[in-house]
């Protein structure tokens, strides 16, 4: 080498040492994450305005039913699957925004608790669904059910009715470990209070915490033998027990536990034993029998749709290699079929839930069919920056298609949350939340808050640490602004970070030195405040630049 | 004793007279004994004084009799009645004591009222700028308010109606903060169109508010944790919709008139209550 080109090289390796990295690295690029699209936030904030009724305001969730009759569409599916579906879009998508999401699981869970959502069970734990006799009319009719205790209790959590407890266990996980907020291991933070039984009287009061629940429910299991806990008396529904499962694992992740691999290793036993899922069809049952110890067999869409997601939170494998038999049995047909065919009373759930378990099982093509499909037949409707498919005016007792074929049977948990968690949910969505819970150093991150939800969207706020980077997209929201603004915090003090707005760079700043360029301020509790216009969708890329001496 | 041997003509006469007087005696005495009667049966037609009979005497005699309030319709309908009252007055006892903890809340500079915090009555109204019985009920409200001097009024913001609702409230509170909440409020509360974030901001501008100022304050944490409190009040009093009207201790749903309002004013009045007394209430 000459030294002419000795000097050369020198001179290009010194120029690199001393040359800042940003723009040379991988810088992060916000279309290389994952975002909320503008229908994925449409069911988000839906979910979210449903959360934010009045006590009791149910306006939007259908009506309650019968007590004859346990619907699908009661309210708590509704409100527990909103619960997960806006956990899926927290953590896959605004991992860096928690508060809108914290606060909306906790209206979730007050409304959980609240009596209309519950006090059923005083009426349907005297009765054995499954037993019932035929009428003079050539009606059915409940008989009571012959045990001593035949009154029923009006507790809904203390034994049986996991289709209620177990739900509210899985919610009370998700927030606990999404937010890393144990507000509700606080002694009596769930009060549950029913009608007074007199005239004059004060309300039953029943008071339970995360704790009480979690303990309730695993006893449940043991007592049960592990062949899973009734809902209704006498009747066990494999999908009702995926979710006290699922409450489980996350108690054990922040309790340290045990509690849930011993339930799920026996109830799989039992499972497999009796033939819970049909090894021949690859079905689901209907629902176990107790007393007569016979299982119901069922083919039903909703079915394996709603005992598939959820189990396939801890037992992907199986529930992936059953899922070929079961959309092959259930789809495209269910799609249209013949004019005025009576579908069923299931109609609505065969939907709603199957495409839910398409969406975990990383079925995209079926998701997206199924969701094209509501949105063509379904009457989808924009409501206070929110998006979901009205209810059909008699979804209760209409189940026939419509003139072309065309399902047009559309009730409350399909229409208001169970298509948009489709939607939202990615593959192995709830599977990560349960097998890749955050640890605490996930809440060490920066994140953003103080977001004007009203006026702006967030459809995506994620902290890449490989990068150094926090990621944040907005969107214009329900409420028309000229301008918004935003916090980040927990930036690290020592670091200058490029800040980035629509893949340009608009300055550096630095919490030592006070730097920020235009449209940002420190302030007093040393948090970044960041103001831009909302007229349009803005992305912004803080991204820490690698210290010279670091590189050296 | 008449002498037998020579007065037989006096004997027998003396013998009538005799029993015409017994006659006459026995007749004297049923008539008496009648009117007797008929004084005595005379109080089981008509009402009978029950001030010498005790409260254990009913209770011993309604144990040995329980049938009479199975048997007596009247005696049942009382008795509900009875039973509906005191939940009434429960119901009513508890809003007190639930408004009375929230004095603080009620009396904040966020709070817009009208009135003297001292005044004999209190109205809370739970509203929403875009409730129609609510923008019904505006003009009644103002008229109670402007007749009666000795009521206090409470503007409660409690939108339910999405996110222009919220916005609506927020900028009420605002405008309190700048002292223009009552022109606000009743430009709000008379537009015909419901209110969105354009016309909130030009309806503040019109009535003499700094639309910048209305603007960052709708912003403030202090103001949303504001009316966060003000939502949980209305939980605690089991306000579940809009309008609603607290009148002293009672309630009132749903749109109202000055006619009703002055009504439950003056019955409160009548009765004697007061914020910890109460006797006969509405629910």
């Amino acid at each position: 080498m000459t030294l002419r080109s000795r000097f050369i090289t020198a001179w290009i390796g010194a120029t690199l040492l001393v040359m800042p990295t940003t723009g040379l690295a991988a810088d992060a690029n916000p279309a290389n994450y994952p975002s909320l699209s503008t229908m994925q936030m449409g069911h988000v904030r839906h979910m979210i305005n449903l959360a934010n009724q009045l006590d009791g305001d149910f306006s939007l969730m259908g009506e309650t039913d019968p007590v004859y009759y346990m619907s699908f569409h009661a309210y708590q599916f509704q409100i527990a699957f909103a619960a997960y579906a806006l956990a899926s879009a927290h953590y896959h998508y605004t991992p860096a925004h928690r508060d809108l999401y914290q606060e909306a699981s906790a209206q979730l869970v007050k409304r959980m608790i609240y009596k209309d959502v519950w006090d059923y069970w005083a009426h349907t734990s005297k009765f054995d669904l499954t037993d019932r006799t035929e009428t003079n009319s050539g009606g059915e009719r409940m008989v009571n059910y012959s045990e001593d205790d035949w009154y029923g209790w009006i507790d809904p959590n203390i034994k049986k009715n996991i289709m209620y407890s177990g739900h509210l266990l899985q919610m009370l996980g998700l927030h606990a470990v999404l937010f890393d907020d144990d507000r509700y291991d606080e002694p009596g933070s769930l009060t549950f209070r029913f009608a007074p039984v007199a005239y004059g009287e004060d309300p039953i009061v029943m008071e339970y915490d995360h704790n009480r629940l979690a303990k309730v429910i695993h006893e449940q299991f043991v007592e049960d033998r592990f062949r899973g806990i009734e809902c209704e008396r006498n009747a066990v529904y494999a999908e009702c027990n995926q979710h006290p499962i699922l409450g489980l694992m996350h108690y054990d992740f922040k309790h340290g536990t045990q509690l849930s691999p011993e339930v799920r290793r026996e109830f799989k036993k039992t499972m497999e034993h009796r033939g819970y899922v049909s090894p021949e069809t690859h079905t689901t049952m209907y629902f176990l029998k107790v007393k007569q110890d016979e299982v119901v067999p069922g083919t039903y869409a909703w079915g394996d749709g709603w005992n598939g997601h959820a189990q396939h939170a801890w037992d992907k494998e199986y529930i992936e290699s059953i899922y070929p038999y079961q959309v092959e049995r259930y789809m495209p047909d269910m799609l249209r079929g013949w004019p005025f065919e009576n579908m069923g009373w299931t109609a609505s759930f065969d939907f709603g839930w199957f495409a839910l378990l398409a969406s975990e099982v990383g079925d995209t093509e079926t998701v997206q069919a199924m969701t094209d499909y509501a949105d063509e037949h379904f009457e989808p409707t924009w409501r206070d920056g929110g998006y979901y498919y009205p209810n059909s005016p008699d979804y209760t007792w209409n189940f026939n298609r419509d003139w072309l074929g065309y399902i047009q049977n559309v009730g409350p948990v399909t229409g208001n949350v169970l298509v948009g968690f489709a939607r939202i949910n990615p593959k192995d969505g709830l599977w990560e939340i349960y097998n890749r819970p955050w640890e605490k150093s996930h809440f060490a991150e920066p994140y953003i808050t103080d977001v004007e939800y009203l006026e702006a969207n967030v459809t995506q706020a994620v902290y890449d640490p490989e990068k150094e980077a926090l990621i944040v997209t907005l969107t214009p929201g329900p409420v028309k602004s000229e301008s918004t603004s935003f916090t980040v915090r927990q930036l690290d003090p020592t670091k200058t970070y490029s800040l980035i707005k629509d893949g340009e760079g608009v300055g550096e700043v630095n919490q030592s030195s006070g730097t920020t360029p235009p449209g940002a301020d420190w302030q007093e509790d040393g948090s970044l405040r960041i103001v831009t216009g909302l007229s349009s969708p803005h992305s912004f890329v803080l991204q820490a630049k690698p210290s010279r001496l670091a590189e050296l | 004793m008449l002498n037998s041997r020579g007065g037989g003509r006096e004997n027998a006469f003396n013998g009538r007279f005799l029993r015409n007087m017994c006659e006459i005696a026995r007749v004297f005495l049923a008539i008496a004994m009648g009117l007797t009667v008929a004084a005595c049966t005379e109080g089981e037609t008509g009402p009978v004084s029950t001030e010498n009979i005790t409260h254990e005497q009913v209770r011993e005699f309604l144990l040995g009799h329980p049938e009479l309030i199975l048997d007596d319709p009247e005696i049942a309908n009382a008795i509900e009645r009875a039973r509906s009252n005191r939940t009434k007055k429960l119901a009513a006892s508890y809003r007190r004591s639930v408004i009375e903890d929230q004095t603080d809340l009620l009396n904040s500079p966020l709070t817009p009222s009208s009135g003297e915090t001292s005044a004999e009555v209190t109205i809370i109204e739970f509203y929403d700028y875009r409730c129609a019985p609510c923008i019904a009920s505006h003009s009644g409200l103002e008229q109670v308010r402007s007749t009666d001097s000795n009521v206090r009024i409470v503007y409660a913001q409690l939108p339910t109606f999405g996110s222009h609702s919220i916005m609506a409230a927020r900028a009420a509170i605002a405008a309190q903060r700048q002292g223009h909440f009552e022109a606000f409020h009743a430009a709000l509360m008379t537009t015909n169109t419901h209110p969105d974030i354009d016309s909130i901001y030009a309806t503040a501008a019109e009535v003499g508010l700094n639309v910048e100022k209305l603007r960052a304050d709708m912003r403030d944490p202090q103001v949303i944790q504001y009316l966060e409190r003000v939502r949980l009040l209305a939980e605690a009093l089991d306000v579940t919709g809009t309008p609603v009207f607290i009148v002293g201790s009672a309630i009132l749903r749903g749109g109202t008139t000055a006619d009703e309002l002055h009504a439950e004013i003056a019955r409160q009045r009548a009765q004697g209550e007061k914020m910890g007394e109460v006797s006969n209430v509405t629910s």
